[in-house]
C-alpha cells in the first residue's frame, strides 16, 4: 500500500509528490497524459476533500472549479464529473472537483446545522485552493444545486471568469420538492412529522430545509464575465435565473441528463456531449499567460468523528494504483481491518455515502477502514485493456486480492469485507477463493449476468453467481407477467437452485464455515430467497442470514440505513472487538 | 382536463406502453412510468394546471391512472 510521500500541507506550494501515479488515459488512439492529485484543503479541522486535475506539462492558464449537485444526484454525477475534469485537463486547463462540507469523503456530515453557508464556503475555499495552485483566472461548473450554489457563490464572492450552469435547478425549494417527491414516489414513504426531509438516500435537517426554502439567485452584485446555461427543454422554467445573473449567457441544451440522473445507477449514460461543449466554451477564449502550476500536498487530515479523534489518508493499491481512503484511530485494536467494497457503480463512499459513515463510525470504535475504488470505477484507473465503469468484471477477484494484500500484508485474510449488492456479491465470492475473517453482504445480488458473457465463458473463479439465460430475461421482461412473478418467486428459486446445485448456497456456506469465515447476510425477502434455509454444518452460528422486511435493494430510506448499520455495528462489536465472547478461529490462509 | 393529463403524460411519463392503448384506469407503474418520470409528470402537471401537489397526496396511488390523477386535480382545482 503505497501512500503519497509528502507530509502535512503547510500552504507551501508543491508540484505533485513523488509517487503520485498521476493518471493517465488512452483515447481516439492518442495518449493524452493528465495528472490527478488527491488533497485535503480548506480548515484544519474541517478538512474538504478534492482533487487537482492538470497538464502533463504542469502549466495552465484558468482554473475550473467544479461544484457537484447534491445528494444522490451528486452519486450519479460523479464519474461524470471525473471524466470532465480528465477532459479539461487534457485541453490544458488546471480543473478542481471537490466535495462539499458534510458530503463525500470531506468531513462533516449531512445533519450537521448551517448546512447551506457550509456549502457555500467550500466554494469558496475551492477557489481558493485553484489561486494557490498558481491561477488567477478561475470558472465555475456546477450541475443541478451545484449550478444554483455555484451561481450564488460567483454573485456573493466576485472574480469568477466563466460560469456554467449545468441543468440548473431555479431555488432550493424545487430542489427539496423535487427529490422529496421523488423519495415518496418512490418508496410510498409518509413523511416525517418533525420538519426534516427525506430525499432518495438522505434526511436535512428542519433547518436546511429551511436554509434550501430561502436559498435562490440574488441580485447580481458581481457579475461572472460570461456564463454558459444549458438547460432541458422540456423542465420547468427557470423563474428569473437567468436574468439576475447580470450578463447575457450563451444558451443551450443539457442533452443526456435523464439518462444520467433519471435512470438505475447501473444503467445510466455519460453525456458526453454535453461535456464536451463545456470543455469547448471554457477553452475557447484563454487570454491568460499559462503559468506553472503548484499543487499544494496534503494526503492526510484528523478530525474528531463520534467523540474519538480519526486520521484519514490516501493509499494506492495494487498493480493499477487502486485509490483508497484508511480511515484509523489513534489507538486502533487488535482486530481485523474492514474493506468497504464498490456497490454497484457507486463510487467509494458507498451508497448514499454510508461507506463514509461506516468507516468514521467503526474507526471511532477503534477499528482500521480502508474505503477504495475498484479498478475502472470511481477515482481508479482501469486495467490495461479493460473498459471502466462497468460492474462485476472478473478483474474485481484481483482488486479485491490486491486490496487485502496491501492492507493486512502480514496477512491478507484479516480482513472483513463488506458490500451492497454487487459488493455483498464479491465479497462472497472472494472469500471462497481466499477467506477473511468476516464477510457482511447487504442485499447481495447472485443472480446477474456476467459481463464476461458478452465474450467468452463464464470465469470460473464464480461460484455462487447463478448466471441469467435469455429464457430468464424474457421471463423478467414480459410486462403482463409482473403479477404471475411474484407469486411463484420462490418456487423459481427453488427450481435454479436444483439447476444449479453446484452453486447452491448450502454448499458454499459450508465451505465458508470451514474456513472459518464469520458471515452475516442482512437483506429484504427477495435478496435472501437464493439463501433459502441453509441447514449447514459445524458452527452454525459463524452464518447469519437475517432477512429485514421490505428493506430497500438501495437501502434509500434512512431507517434502513441505521438498521443496517446498527446490525453489522452490534455483530461487529460482538465477534471481532477483542476481549468479546465468542471469536471465530483464525481461517486458514 | 382529461385530455390534457393524457398530453402530459405521453410527454413526460416515458411508457413503454403508448397512452392512447390505456384505459383511464391502467396502471400506469405497470405501463413502464419510473418512479423518476412519475416526478417529471407531476412537475408537468403542476405547471400545466397551475397547482401545487400537497404532502398528502405525493403518493404511488395519485399518478397510478389517469382517473386518479384527474380525481386529484378536481380536488385541487375545486379547492383553491
Amino acid at each position: 500500500m503505497s501512500e503519497v510521500e509528502v507530509t502535512h500541507a503547510t500552504g507551501r506550494g508543491a508540484t505533485p509528490a513523488a509517487g503520485d501515479p498521476g493518471r493517465s488515459r488512452e483515447r481516439a488512439g492518442v495518449d493524452h497524459m493528465v495528472t490527478a492529485t488527491p488533497l485535503w484543503f480548506g480548515p484544519e479541522h474541517r478538512p474538504l476533500f478534492g482533487w487537482v486535475h492538470g497538464p502533463a506539462d504542469r502549466r495552465s492558464a484558468g482554473a475550473v472549479v467544479l461544484c457537484p449537485p447534491l445528494a444522490r444526484e451528486l452519486a450519479c454525477a460523479h464519474y461524470t464529473y471525473r471524466l470532465l475534469a480528465e477532459e479539461l485537463a487534457e485541453a490544458g486547463m488546471l480543473a478542481i472537483r471537490f466535495d462539499y462540507d458534510g458530503t463525500g469523503d470531506s468531513a462533516g456530515s449531512e445533519r450537521d446545522p448551517g448546512r447551506v453557508a457550509a456549502w457555500l464556503e467550500s466554494i469558496g475555499e475551492a477557489i481558493a485552493l485553484a489561486r494557490r495552485c498558481g491561477v488567477t483566472n478561475v470558472s465555475l461548473v456546477g450541475m443541478r444545486m451545484g449550478a444554483l450554489l455555484a451561481a450564488v457563490a460567483a454573485a456573493r464572492q466576485g472574480g469568477v471568469d466563466g460560469l456554467v450552469l449545468w441543468d440548473p435547478l431555479a431555488s432550493g425549494r424545487s430542489f427539496l420538492r423535487e427529490q422529496s417527491a421523488l423519495q415518496r414516489l418512490r418508496s410510498d414513504l409518509k413523511p416525517l412529522d418533525d420538519g426534516r426531509v427525506e430525499l432518495p438516500g438522505f434526511v436535512y435537517s428542519a433547518e436546511t430545509v429551511a436554509e434550501l426554502g430561502a436559498l435562490a439567485m440574488p441580485e447580481p452584485a458581481r457579475v461572472p464575465r460570461r456564463a454558459l446555461v444549458l438547460t432541458r427543454p422540456e423542465r420547468t422554467p427557470l423563474n428569473g435565473l437567468i436574468e439576475r445573473l447580470g450578463v447575457e449567457p450563451e444558451l443551450g441544451e443539457a442533452i443526456g441528463q435523464d439518462q444520467l440522473l433519471e435512470v438505475e445507477p447501473l444503467y445510466h449514460e455519460i453525456p458526453k456531449a454535453t461535456s464536451a461543449r463545456i470543455v469547448e466554451w471554457l477553452g475557447k477564449e484563454e487570454a491568460e499567460p499559462r503559468v506553472e502550476l503548484n499543487v499544494p500536498v496534503r494526503d492526510r487530515a484528523s478530525f474528531h468523528h463520534d467523540g474519538a479523534r480519526l486520521t484519514e489518508r490516501f493509499v494506492w493499491l495494487g498493480d493499477v494504483s487502486m485509490f483508497g481512503v484508511v480511515t484509523e484511530p489513534e489507538q486502533r485494536l487488535d482486530a481485523p481491518s474492514i474493506m468497504l467494497l464498490n456497490a454497484g457503480n457507486d463510487w467509494h463512499v458507498g451508497p448514499n455515502r454510508l461507506w463514509v459513515d461506516v468507516a468514521r463510525r467503526w474507526a471511532a470504535l477503534g477499528f482500521r477502514c480502508l474505503r477504495f475504488d475498484e479498478s475502472g470505477l470511481g477515482d481508479s484507473p482501469a486495467r490495461p485493456g479493460v473498459r471502466s465503469h462497468v460492474v462485476r468484471l472478473p478483474e474485481t477477484f484481483e482488486d479485491v486480492h490486491e486490496a487485502q494484500d496491501s492492507l493486512e500484508p502480514g496477512d491478507p485474510t484479516n480482513v472483513i469485507m463488506v458490500g451492497l449488492c454487487s459488493g455483498g456479491y464479491q465479497a462472497l465470492e472472494n472469500a471462497l477463493v481466499r477467506p477473511a475473517r468476516g464477510v457482511y453482504a447487504i442485499n447481495p445480488i447472485l443472480h446477474f449476468t456476467p459481463p464476461e458473457l458478452a465474450w467468452g465463458p463464464m470465469d470460473p473463479r464464480r461460484r455462487i453467481c447463478f448466471p441469467s439465460s435469455s429464457l430468464v430475461s424474457a421471463y423478467r421482461n414480459i410486462p403482463g407477467l409482473a403479477p404471475l412473478r411474484r407469486g411463484v418467486r420462490g418456487i423459481a428459486w427453488r427450481a435454479l437452485r436444483l439447476l444449479h446445485r453446484d452453486r447452491d448456497p448450502s454448499s458454499w456456506l459450508d465451505e465458508l464455515r470451514e474456513s472459518g469465515v464469520r458471515v452475516l447476510v442482512i437483506g429484504g425477502e427477495n435478496e435472501t430467497r437464493p439463501f433459502g434455509t441453509p441447514a449447514g454444518t459445524g458452527d452454525a452460528e459463524l452464518v447469519q442470514i437475517e432477512v429485514v422486511p421490505g428493506l430497500d435493494h438501495a437501502l434509500m430510506p434512512a431507517w434502513h440505513r441505521d438498521a443496517v448499520l446498527q446490525r453489522m455495528t452490534e455483530h461487529l462489536v460482538e465477534h471481532f472487538a477483542p476481549g468479546a465472547g465468542s471469536r471465530p478461529g483464525r481461517p486458514s490462509a | 382536463m382529461r385530455e390534457q393529463i393524457r398530453a402530459v403524460i405521453a410527454e413526460h411519463a416515458r411508457l413503454s406502453t403508448p397512452i392512447d392503448q390505456l384505459g383511464d384506469d391502467g396502471d400506469l407503474f405497470a405501463a413502464g412510468m419510473t418512479s423518476h418520470a412519475s416526478v417529471n409528470v407531476m412537475l408537468a402537471l403542476e405547471d400545466a394546471f397551475d397547482v401545487e401537489f400537497p404532502e398528502a397526496l405525493l403518493r404511488k396511488s395519485t399518478f397510478e391512472t389517469v382517473s386518479s390523477i384527474e380525481a386529484a386535480l378536481f380536488e385541487l382545482t375545486v379547492s383553491v
